[in-house]
């Protein structure tokens, strides 16, 4: 016997400044927006607010440094995007992310791996340059938007531009953030890490804003 | 994902366990997303960042002395003294990170886990506990222990970490706790001040804690991939 589901579809457009939040009530998160803009400033992709997925380890492990606190007597092992382990202590470095132009190290940072985060991911798989040569792109400084809350959501706003002047189009699949922690210099660390699935291509001549906003709902 | 819950537990003063409740923590506060902010953004002691302190005083806080000053600091502090206790807090105002000079004192029942009486609903601008329990054996009051972070652990794709506080009730009366929080401290540089803030606040529901028995507030931090 056959059935007819008869069913009316509706496709709508929200303005993402109208999602209030991704996160459900307890969690601290962030999310994610990405907008691709040609060189007259139009934009050609624009994909979320998304959720973030993927605070990694070395967000725990700093935030337990300054929680506990680590000081000089009791340092606590963290391993950097060198893929070396620091001794880290409390300081007033610790989760610093406001990156200058050309900074690689600190801040949000792109690149093209794709494989699935773990919470023990230290590094970006494959962190694009910065540059204007084939496959790199230019970093420009992180900028921040204020803390604002609403009557269930507290969030504030960390925001990168990524220019291609490489002469060909790259395809950005994982976003980052990098943030400093101290042992006896400053050191960088990934904090978060999100896969773009199936990836976002910015043509040659195009900018990548990335948006990240890190979120407390109750 | 970053989540926490929290378990009351009810203890007898022998050490016998007479009730246990475990809740999703359902609130952390506009104070927390501001530490972290002032942390990412790197703010500095020229252009501090105000916030309100569980006092609902205004207060300026940074991250730095100056760009790249590597100084000892304790915002985000947590763990801390039992709560006759004073804490010493950098404010990040010595230039040398060992030395530690240039502390402000927070008193221990003004730092990490903290209980009170307040039934108010909570919202992501509440400051502080509604009418937060002092440290004492008087009537009204509880005695804080330690506040103790215990037990990071890192399996894939969990991580998490243990904040343990017991409360004792000397007062020779009945207390109900209905509210539970933590606070967390933020500091300014330039006078090397250090102040408490508040970074959760729930609601418990009401447990009672009779004369002489004992209360273990547990917040267990989790992160998620």
């Amino acid at each position: 016997m056959g059935h007819e589901i008869k069913a009316k579809s509706t496709l709508k457009v929200i303005n993402p400044e109208k999602v209030k939040t991704l996160l459900m009530p307890g969690e601290v998160g962030a999310t994610i927006e990405l907008i691709v803009k040609d060189k007259d400033g139009k934009i050609t992709d624009h994909r979320g607010p998304m959720r973030s997925r993927s605070f990694v380890r070395q967000f725990l492990e700093l935030l337990w440094i300054q929680a506990r606190p680590a000081t000089t007597l009791a340092k606590y092992d963290v391993r950097d995007i060198t893929n070396t382990l620091r001794s880290c202590l409390w300081s007033g470095d610790a989760f610093n992310c406001d990156a200058a132009i050309a900074e690689v190290t600190k801040g949000v940072v792109v690149g093209t791996g794709n494989t699935a985060p773990t919470i023990d991911n230290y590094v970006m798989e494959t962190l694009i340059a910065h540059g204007v040569a084939g496959g790199q792109l230019q970093y420009g400084a992180v900028t921040f938007g204020a803390p604002a809350s609403d009557a269930t959501t507290s969030r504030f706003t960390i925001t990168r531009d990524f220019s291609n002047g490489s002469g060909g189009a790259i395809t950005v699949f994982e976003i980052g953030l990098y943030v400093d922690g101290y042992d006896t210099a400053t050191r960088n660390f990934l904090a978060i890490r999100d896969v773009v699935g199936g990836g976002l291509p910015i043509p040659n001549g195009s900018t990548l804003t990335v948006n990240y906003q890190p979120q407390a709902a109750i | 994902m970053l989540t926490a819950k929290f378990i009351l537990e009810r203890f007898s003063k022998d050490g016998k366990l007479l009730a246990k409740r475990e809740r999703p923590s359902r609130s952390f506060l506009f104070q927390f997303i501001e530490l972290l902010y002032v942390s990412h953004s790197e703010i500095t002691a020229a252009a501090p960042y105000n916030m309100t302190d569980v006092a609902s005083v205004a207060r300026t806080v940074d991250a730095q002395w100056t760009a790249s000053a590597f100084n000892a600091k304790s915002n985000l502090r947590i763990g801390g003294p039992p709560g006759g206790s004073a804490s010493y807090n950098p404010s990040g105002k010595a230039l040398n990170n060992v030395a530690y000079t240039d502390q402000q004192t927070i008193e221990g029942d003004r730092l990490g886990i903290v209980v009170g009486t307040g039934v108010g609903a909570v919202v992501p601008t509440d400051v502080a506990l509604g009418t937060r329990i002092v440290h004492g054996d008087g009537a009204g009051e509880l005695e804080y222990g330690g506040c103790e972070p215990i037990g990071l652990t890192i399996a894939d794709p969990n991580g998490e970490f243990t904040l343990r506080r017991y409360f004792t009730n000397s007062s020779g009366g009945g207390i109900t706790v209905e509210e539970v929080g933590i606070y967390s401290l933020g500091s300014d540089w330039d006078g090397y001040f250090v102040w408490p803030f508040a970074i959760t606040r729930d609601l418990t529901g009401g447990v009672a804690v009779a004369n002489t028995e004992l209360l273990r507030v547990t917040y267990v931090i989790q992160i998620t991939v």
